[in-house]
């Protein structure tokens, strides 16, 4: 892919939303690209590598394994997707691997380039940081409500039926 | 059949009739708390004796834990679990702020010395007093015990605790006892059989009635229902049974009972064995001793009509359904002897008001509180068309249930 699609592509990125083109270009210097084969790992859960990856083109599957039992897939991610976002400002274990579907092109930001944006061209760092935080906090609030959605399911809601329906029985028809 | 077997399938009973669910079963039967400790005893010749004692709290939704304490040598955790949810269900009929407990030690207090009684009772209160008082659980009389039993918990939880007589009911009346609390289980035995028959509308007087016990329950039914006109044919006690056609004279046989402990060989009656009472030809049995003596080897020689349960579990359920089978009507346990706790109830009252009540006031509250639960035991029976006991059960599961239910988990 030429230089011009590759930023094109970047354009469309979660990530790099509402960047003029001098700021595209910033980023665009500081990254480096990889391409990986179907069904190679990308990236590995456990391991720790400070980067953010964006899928140029291709597609990539998140896996976490399971205690001992089949992997579950976590996600499918398509072009434009970000991964390693979670690692990229907290030095710790990846927590699920990537793994690349189809043949995939990726453009890589290591944590060293970030910090180099930063002197060179503030806003566009400011503006990543941003997005990141778009990014996770979405993540958060899915998280919160799926956590909601387990605990209700699991007990309260159960428990108020039932609750419920002792309290109907004991309400209806015989004077206690 | 255990009595913790029996509880649990009358309890079953009203819950299908009721329509709940396992779980809210399982809330319901499952004791809040079952204390078991060690009851060490040094005895009058100096050798060391280690006592078990027990206290189950069932259910505490409508209020402090109400149960009797039983010194008996068949004392054990499932007796005394199955007679501490009797207990929720019971004051739960009567309508009396309380929940459910039992307790008890496996001893046989004939065994010992007035002396080793009162130690072992101490010794047990200083094993059991966080857990009881006047907020959280009261004990009150039962097998093996009697008011110098309450005298003494009271005494002990004192020392602990402070001036606190409502910890304990069936105190002496000179030590913040109530009038007419001995007296309230067999008065209150006699009223409801009284209840039962105008309901029914036949008349007391004459009626021949069988009692098998002669303590302090099957005594006062005696007395109260002789003096309703009704006719005691047959009783007895653990070491014999008395007949007479013409009504025995209960007057002259309590007399005869405070003097021999005993009312074998009392010279106005036929001797018979103590099981030939519960055959006895009569319109009224009023098993008043121990549980379990109406099973499926005896109950279709019942010849009463009606079956006033004044002891706690005597009718075991292949009984029970033999007697419903035979039109015999069964006044059950947690009604038909609710008078003792309902009296507690009126002790504790006066304990917490420091105001004593006059013996009449007692008695007519009394008979308020056991004519309102009977109605509406009669009615639920009528509604539901199940029988008394079941009726009796739905009631004090209802009324538990609500409690609980309007409180939250």
């Amino acid at each position: 892919m030429s230089e011009h699609g590759t930023i094109l592509q970047l354009k469309k990125c979660v990530l790099l939303q509402d960047m003029n083109s001098d700021e595209l270009d910033a980023v665009f210097r500081l990254t480096e690209s990889e391409d990986f084969a179907a069904g190679e790992e990308i990236l590995t859960e456990g391991l720790a590598y400070q980067s953010l990856w964006i899928i140029v083109t291709g597609r990539c599957e998140v896996v976490k394994s399971g205690n001992g039992l089949e992997p579950n897939r976590l996600a499918e991610l398509e072009e434009g997707a970000v991964f390693g976002e979670m690692s990229f400002f907290e030095k710790a274990p990846h927590s699920a691997s990537v793994r690349a579907l189809s043949d995939v092109s990726t453009m890589r930001l290591t944590r060293r380039r970030f910090e180099d944006l930063r002197k060179n061209c503030p806003a566009a760092a400011d503006k990543i940081a941003c997005n990141l935080v778009n990014i996770l906090s979405t993540r958060l609030r899915r998280m919160d409500e799926w956590t909601c959605q387990l605990v209700e399911g699991n007990c309260s809601e159960r428990q108020q039926g039932e609750w419920q329906e002792f309290r109907a029985k004991l309400y209806s028809g015989l004077q206690f | 059949m255990s009595s913790l077997e029996t509880a649990n399938s009358y309890f079953e009973q009203a819950a299908d009739v009721m329509g709940l669910s396992s779980n809210m079963r399982t809330l319901l039967k499952t004791p809040l708390r079952e204390v078991k400790v060690q009851v060490a005893l040094e005895m009058d010749d100096g050798h060391i004796s280690t006592l078990i004692g027990y206290r189950v709290q069932h259910d505490k939704a409508r209020g402090p834990m109400k149960g009797g304490l039983r010194f008996h040598p068949e004392v054990d955790d499932d007796e005394v679990q199955a007679l501490a949810t009797l207990m929720s269900w019971k004051t739960a009929v009567v309508n009396i702020p309380y929940g459910g407990a039992k307790g008890g030690i496996t001893v046989d207090t004939h065994k010992l010395s007035a002396g080793e009684l009162e130690r072992v009772t101490r010794k047990f209160v200083d094993e059991i007093h966080d857990v009881i008082g006047p907020d959280k659980d009261i004990p009150a009389p039962d097998m093996g015990t009697n008011a110098q039993v309450m005298a003494w918990i009271m005494n002990q939880y004192e020392k602990f605790h402070g001036f606190n007589p409502a910890c304990v009911t069936g105190k002496p009346v000179e030590l913040h006892g109530a009038d007419g609390r001995e007296e309230a289980t067999g008065r209150g035995v006699a009223v409801l059989t009284r209840t039962l028959f105008e309901h029914q509308k036949r008349d007391l007087a004459g009626a021949r009635i069988a009692i098998q016990g002669f303590g302090n329950v099957g005594s006062f039914a005696a007395k109260f229902l002789c003096e309703m006109g009704a006719k005691v044919t047959a009783t007895s006690d653990a070491h014999g049974g008395l007949v007479n056609e013409e009504g025995i004279d209960i007057a002259e046989l309590i007399r005869y009972h405070d003097e021999h402990k005993t009312v074998k060989d009392f010279p106005g009656a036929d001797a018979v064995s103590n099981t030939e009472i519960l055959t006895a030809d009569v319109d009224v049995l009023i098993p008043a001793a121990i549980g379990g003596v109406l099973n499926a080897e005896n109950a279709r020689d019942v010849r009463a009509q009606y079956v006033i349960e004044a002891a706690n579990n005597p009718t075991e359920p292949e009984a029970d359904e033999i007697f419903e089978q035979r039109n015999i009507l069964v006044l059950p346990d947690i009604l038909a002897n609710a008078g003792g706790v309902t009296v507690s109830y009126f002790e504790w009252v006066q304990n917490r008001q420091h105001f004593r009540w006059e013996l009449d006031r007692v008695r007519s509250e009394l008979d308020r509180i056991l004519a309102a639960g009977f109605n509406r035991v009669v009615t639920i029976a009528e509604e539901k068309k199940v029988s008394l006991r079941v009726a009796a059960y739905i009631l004090g599961i209802g009324r538990v249930g609500r409690a609980t239910v309007l409180a939250g988990l």
